[in-house]
């Protein structure tokens, strides 16, 4: 089930079929003096797992300027129903049920390649949201180009492991 | 499915003078990437087509190696965050 979410950002679609498309717009830019300000950022969110009795859970993946340098984030979001409308509803998880690695790729003109990995982060409190994120620098860990994240965010129900991984889509660094 | 597609790079500078704002130089520059073959049209990553292996590279993006994306690290977070409650 896709789930809508109260997102006010602008997103930048990662879906194929689309041949061509302008991607990572320039969102936001503020003019002060003669200077320029930029800020953009590119995700996707999707649910990656729906379990029994009406439990959820959604993986979200970013990619964003940072500090120039790019900046990734991992995020899992968990819903459970309670009446007759599914997933609607936080579902708090107890330390240690939630966890979220990803996986900072380039692509080198052939194929996408590993530059930055994360390993598991697990929840430290209760929470039905989880938010992983890093900083990469100020300038971008494997040179110029076309970076995108890809997230594992998983939840853990009755002794086990349940999720999925997320595509952010593709920004390029540094900024322009 | 691999789509080929364009990532469009502008640069706009900005300017304020006696007030107005004018929008100055604009420069576009075209790169084009292909879309991850393990890509699902929902932004989900399709589990039967993630590799096992994948390309390592180096801080000047060159291939070093291959690892394995679910287990290989070589970085840390910067920071995590919590939130709990029903708050829809």
């Amino acid at each position: 089930m896709r789930f809508p979410r109260k997102i006010v950002e602008l997103r930048q679609s990662s879906r194929s079929g689309r041949l061509a498309f302008v991607a990572s717009l320039v969102v936001f830019f503020v003019v002060a003096g003669a200077t320029a300000a930029l800020a953009h950022y590119v995700y996707e969110q999707a649910e990656v797992w729906d379990g029994d009795g009406g439990r959820c859970l959604l993986v979200r993946s970013e990619i964003s300027h940072g500090n120039g340098g790019g900046y990734s984030k991992g995020s899992d979001l968990t819903y459970q129903q309670l009446g007759p409308q599914a997933c609607l509803f936080e579902w708090d998880r107890g330390p240690g049920y939630l966890r979220v690695r990803y996986n900072l790729l380039k692509w080198t003109g052939t194929q996408y390649g590993i530059c930055k990995s994360v390993d598991w982060v697990y929840n430290g409190s209760t929470a039905n949201i989880m938010d992983v994120y890093t900083y990469w620098g100020t300038t971008p860990p494997c040179g110029t180009g076309i970076y995108g994240t890809a997230t594992t965010g998983q939840v853990k129900y009755n002794g086990s492991w349940y999720g999925g991984r997320m595509w952010s889509g593709v920004h390029t660094l540094p900024p322009p | 499915m691999r789509i080929r597609k364009a990532l469009v790079v502008a640069t706009v500078t900005g300017t304020l003078v006696g007030g107005a704002v004018g929008v100055g130089t604009s420069m576009a520059s075209i790169e084009t990437y292909d879309s991850p073959g393990w890509l699902n049209p929902d932004g989900s990553i399709d589990a039967s087509r993630w590799p096992s292996s994948m390309p390592l590279l180096d801080s000047s993006g060159q291939v070093v190696g291959y690892v394995n994306p679910d287990t290989y690290v070589n970085a840390n977070p910067s920071g995590v965050t919590y939130r709990s409650g029903n708050n829809s």
